[in-house]
């Protein structure tokens, strides 16, 4: 028995200093063990962008905001700058309107945007995308602009500090940013449309904001809705699904209308 | 139909007429003794008693008959009775406790004598002893389980176990019978029961009988002493972080109470970083013995708060790397329960027990991130806001009987109910008061089991049937097991269908740990469900030293993924639940017992979990989380004097999947009042779970020595107090290897493994008893 519990003990404490020895000497300012693969998996390069088709009174404000994804041996680069993608070709087409239009950077002239201030969209229409830029895949998509949604005049009622009215909403759109406009800030809300025609909204005025000057309604297509609501996290080696809803790359290109209401 | 009845009770009940019943209790103290082995001179026959001491021999022949009594712990105790043709009630039994302390801690809880333990092949059962005299443990059931063959987890700071590949929401904890929410302090993820009113620890990891339901994977038995029923009795441990204290005591004849609270507030936090904290628990017991009748009250209740920031750590190491930062966390948890339940004899082979309890838990969350990343070339700031807020309620009303008739070929036929009434409130993310979820739930369940011994063949089998009140479907969950002695050696097998009515959110993409589960009921959907294979062997290389290898499957056919982010989104359940499968199977070799001075146990585990939902990956399988191909466990305790005692705890794990990525974008934000865009930094991730972290190696010691000199002795004697331990650990021995927790990118030095503890840490402390 006192062999057998020589025996044992001597066979546990070599496992357990065979094991301690192992990898061992891991100072604390060195990088540390890396994991091992049990899928391979290779960064896929491609554009990362921002378009938005921006419906508007009179203004020409549509752009395209276009960066590129970067491997992770890439990561210097993005620290010392965003990956902006200066040289692209930009081309947006309606399927009624065929004209096309070719979207340009400027610089910080233009925010960094690629822009064209002869393009006005049309509520209810498709678009098309493509980008091609040197060395990366080229990237297509397409959205429908919604149209705009109205407010009921005869709804419109501001007392005790709060601002009441009525919305009207339209099938095409999937979310709205509501805006108060007030002498000194604004509030907001953000509603997804579930498919009531009209909704009755309220905003609660407080001191700081002076008075309610206009009620500003973004609505938003499937796929700004969509990246609008995606998932986001900070916590390191979690599992994200890739955001994109375009072909061929990463990013958004979407629709939005915008209605300004002047209050009275 | 009457007739049937009729016939079938007078035979399970008047033919047991030489049944012989009662309890065994600790001469001094008056605790039930677990475990002691009852046999019948020159019969073969014999039983074991149970938790609370309660046993029963059936079908004793006629005349002058010897009863033996037989426990480690205890001198042995010889009955002479005659027994007629009627059934004998022998009352309370008292054993008197050794005089000669026992070589060796006892790690086996004398399970090898227990004969109704026999059947489970999926019973890891510990005498908390253990959490005394291995310090390390830091009193912490949790940390004792993690050394369970059983056990793996997907996070060492979180106390959310995986057993035996099914998720931490499928683990059932009870204290005393009561059901327990959130079993688990949130700075330490210790658990919230002080281990001095513990008196039994059992986990059974697989193949539990039909009594136990609604959760599929493992149900925690926590057990707390009765009280001393003569004397007052307690322990007191002071320290610099707070307070721990427990008391026993009679209350009157035949009745006996335990109290037992601990306070602990981390000064470091308080003082240094302006962050005030809390963790509190309580318990309180009342056991009561009038006639056939054991009453028990239990009374539980614990608080955890803490309010972190990270700023106030900025005060002490001022950086301006980012612009605008903010960090911390504030939770705020409350759990409790309170029941009654009783215990009686009806007959001397029937037993009747009813338990009513309520048991809660509220957990309030928030974790925030804020900064700014500003971009000098492109003038364009990255910005970082990062808001997680989870309110979280969960209150269960339960009523529960159960009937127990011990008849021929050793049977023990049961059967019983339940009804339980659940509440939930949940409020994830930016959701209004008026927009939170508030479900109620009715869930009820009918059991009966058999248990018959013919030779060496012990079988078990048995239904449960439950619902939802909600759903008029029962599910139908049967339960079969057997046992067979071959000489020294005996084959376990056991098979199940489980069905469970809850799930809970998976927060940890949002939360950097989840210490909390956070309940949702499965409402108008279909129950999580499971179907378990178990089979193994065990055996006794010597009389003190068990063996067991057990190999299991588990088919998880359906599990739910809920996820903070969909629940933030929606209130209908049924858009955001997804249903899913998953598979389990794994080998345990577990060796332990006693060799003269040296106790405990050596495991070895090769194991696999796997998942799939139809919304990742297009289904595609992965490892899920907790899926830990290797673990070898090993927590031995040396008495190197009778005063002293030295321990060591050994685990080696394979490192868990994570998901690895290969590259970075800019996640847009918009703002459309500016038509401006921001973004902030988003990892790609093609592959779920694409690379396992390395292996996990954690060594620690510890020392138990019962003081006879220095000041602790001198407090003790100044106090009247009975007697003075200090203890002593050293963690982290292995400090030069580091166990990888995250890793996080640095901008000219590449990817850094951080780990969480890179030095050892020493500690010393006092218990004193009295």
């Amino acid at each position: 028995m006192k062999i057998f519990k020589n025996n044992l003990l001597i066979i546990l404490a070599s496992v357990i200093a065979g094991l301690a020895g192992w990898q061992s000497c891991d100072l604390p300012w060195q990088p540390g063990p890396m994991p091992d693969a049990i899928i391979e998996t290779e960064f896929v390069p491609g554009l990362n962008i921002l378009g938005i088709v921006r419906l508007e009174d009179t203004t020409a404000s549509s752009f395209v905001y276009i960066e590129r994804a970067y491997a992770s041996n890439e990561y210097e680069t993005w620290v010392d700058s965003l990956p902006i993608i200066k040289n692209a070709n930009v081309w947006i087409a309606g399927t009624r309107d065929t004209t096309g239009y070719i979207f340009r950077y400027y610089g910080e002239q233009s925010d960094h945007k690629y822009i064209n201030t002869d393009f006005r969209p049309v509520a209810g229409e498709t678009y098309q995308l493509t980008i091609t830029a040197p060395d990366l895949p080229d990237l297509s998509a397409s959205t429908s602009v919604p149209h705009l949604p109205t407010i009921d005049t005869g709804s419109v009622v501001i007392s005790d500090g709060i601002v009441n009215f009525n919305l009207r909403t339209t099938a095409d759109a999937y979310l709205y940013d509501v805006y108060l406009l007030c002498e000194n800030g604004q509030l907001v809300n953000r509603l997804s449309n579930d498919g009531a025609i009209v909704k009755e909204l309220q905003f609660k005025l407080n001191n700081n904001l002076g008075a309610p000057l206009a009620i500003q309604v973004y609505g938003y297509d499937e796929n700004m809705a969509t990246i609008l609501n995606a998932t986001s996290s900070i916590i390191p080696q979690s599992f994200l699904e890739t955001l994109s809803t375009v072909e061929g790359g990463y990013g958004c290109f979407g629709a939005v209308s915008v209605l300004t209401y002047v209050l009275p | 139909m009457k007739k049937i009845f009729s016939l079938w009770l007078i035979l399970v009940t008047g033919l047991q007429a030489a049944n012989i019943s009662g309890y065994i209790v600790d001469e001094k103290t008056g605790e039930a003794i677990i475990g002691v082995n009852i046999l019948i001179a020159n019969t073969g026959l014999g039983t074991a008693s149970d938790l609370r001491g309660f046993f029963v021999v059936r079908q004793v022949p006629a005349g002058l008959q010897t009863l033996r009594f037989s426990h480690i712990s205890y001198a042995e105790r010889e009955l002479r009775i005659e027994v007629s043709d009627k059934a004998l009630f022998l009352g309370t039994i008292k054993m008197t406790a050794r005089a000669l302390p026992t070589s060796a801690v006892e790690v086996i809880g004398q399970r090898r004598t227990l004969i109704e333990k026999e059947m489970d092949i999926a019973s890891f059962q510990v005498d908390p002893i253990v959490l005394l005299e291995a310090p390390q443990l830091r009193d912490d059931v949790f940390q004792l389980l993690k050394f369970s063959p059983s056990v793996s987890m997907s996070d060492p700071l979180s106390p959310q176990l995986h057993v035996r590949g099914s998720d931490p929401g499928e683990n059932l904890v009870q204290l005393n019978g009561m059901t327990i929410y959130n079993p688990q302090h949130f700075l330490s993820s210790q658990a919230i029961f002080n281990p001095y009113s513990i008196k039994d620890i059992e986990m059974l990891v697989g193949g539990f009988d039909a009594e136990y339901g609604g959760r599929n994977s493992s149900i925690l038995n926590i057990t707390t002493r009765e009280g001393h029923q003569s004397e007052v009795h307690g322990e007191f441990w002071p320290s610099t972080s707070g307070i721990s204290g427990a008391i026993e005591f009679p209350v009157k004849k035949n009745a006996t109470a335990l109290l037992s609270g601990r306070l602990i507030s981390d000064p470091a936090y308080r003082v240094l970083m302006n962050s005030p904290n809390l963790m509190s628990d309580f318990v309180g017991s009342y056991l009561s013995k009038i006639g056939r009748t054991q009453l028990r009250l239990t009374a539980f209740y614990a608080r955890d708060y803490l309010d972190y920031s990270l700023d106030n750590l900025m005060l002490y190491f001022p950086y301006d790397f980012y612009e605008n930062f903010q960090e911390g966390l504030i939770t705020d948890t409350e759990n409790w329960a309170v029941g009654i339940q009783t215990h009686t004899l009806i007959r001397t082979n029937i037993l009747l027990e009813t338990h009513l309890f309520h048991s809660g838990s509220r957990a309030n969350n928030d974790t925030y991130v804020n900064l700014v990343f500003p971009d000098t070339v492109s003038n364009l700031d990255r910005i970082i806001k990062y808001h997680t807020s989870i309110r979280n309620s969960v209150q269960d009303y339960t009523a529960k009987a159960s009937l127990s008739l011990y008849t021929f070929w050793n049977q023990t036929f049961k059967f019983g109910w339940e009804q339980s009434h659940l509440s939930f409130l949940n409020k994830i993310g930016g959701q209004t008061d008026t927009s939170a979820r508030r479900i109620g739930a009715d869930l009820q369940a009918v059991y009966i089991q058999d248990k018959i011994e013919i030779g060496n063949l012990a079988l078990k089998f048995g239904g449960r049937s439950s619902r939802q009140m909600s759903s008029e479907s029962w599910h139908f969950e049967p339960r079969a097991a057997l046992a067979l002695r071959l000489g020294i050696t005996t084959v376990k097998a056991a098979w199940g269908h489980y069905y469970q009515y809850l799930t809970t959110l998976d927060s940890r993409n949002r939360e950097f740990i989840q210490f909390l589960d956070y309940y949702y009921n499965l409402e108008n959907q279909k129950p999580v469900e499971s179907i378990h294979y178990i089979l193994g062997v065990e055996g006794f290389l010597t009389d003190k030293l068990e063996y067991s290898v057990t190999g299991y499957y588990k088919d998880l056919i359906r599990l739910y993924r809920l996820e903070y982010d969909a629940a933030k989104k929606s209130l209908e359940l049924s858009e955001i639940l997804e249903a899913g499968r998953g598979k389990a199977y794994g080998i345990e070799w577990l060796l332990r017992g006693e060799i003269e001075r040296l106790s405990g146990w050596v495991s070895y585990t090769f194991s696999h979990g796997t998942r799939s939902y139809p919304s990742l990956q297009d289904g595609r399988w992965y490892y899920y989380e907790g899926d830990q191909p290797h673990n070898l466990k090993l927590l031995l305790m040396y008495k190197l004097t009778p005063a002293i005692t030295a321990s060591t705890t050994f685990q080696f794990s394979s490192g868990y999947p994570r998901t690895w990525e290969t590259g970075r974008y800019n996640q847009y934000f918009y703002n459309p009042l500016e038509n401006s865009v921001g973004g902030f930094p988003r990892d790609i991730t093609p592959v779920k779970n694409n690379v396992r972290f390395p292996p996990r190696i954690v060594w620690d010691i510890g020392w138990k020595k019962k003081l006879r000199e220095g000041f602790g002795q001198h407090l003790s004697e100044y106090l009247g107090l009975k007697e003075a331990y200090m203890t002593m650990t050293i963690r982290n021995l292995l400090f030069l290897r580091r166990n990888p927790y995250y890793y996080f990118y640095f901008p000219g030095y590449g990817y850094y493994a951080f780990g969480l503890e890179y030095f050892p840490s020493v500690n010393f402390g006092y218990t004193l008893r009295f």
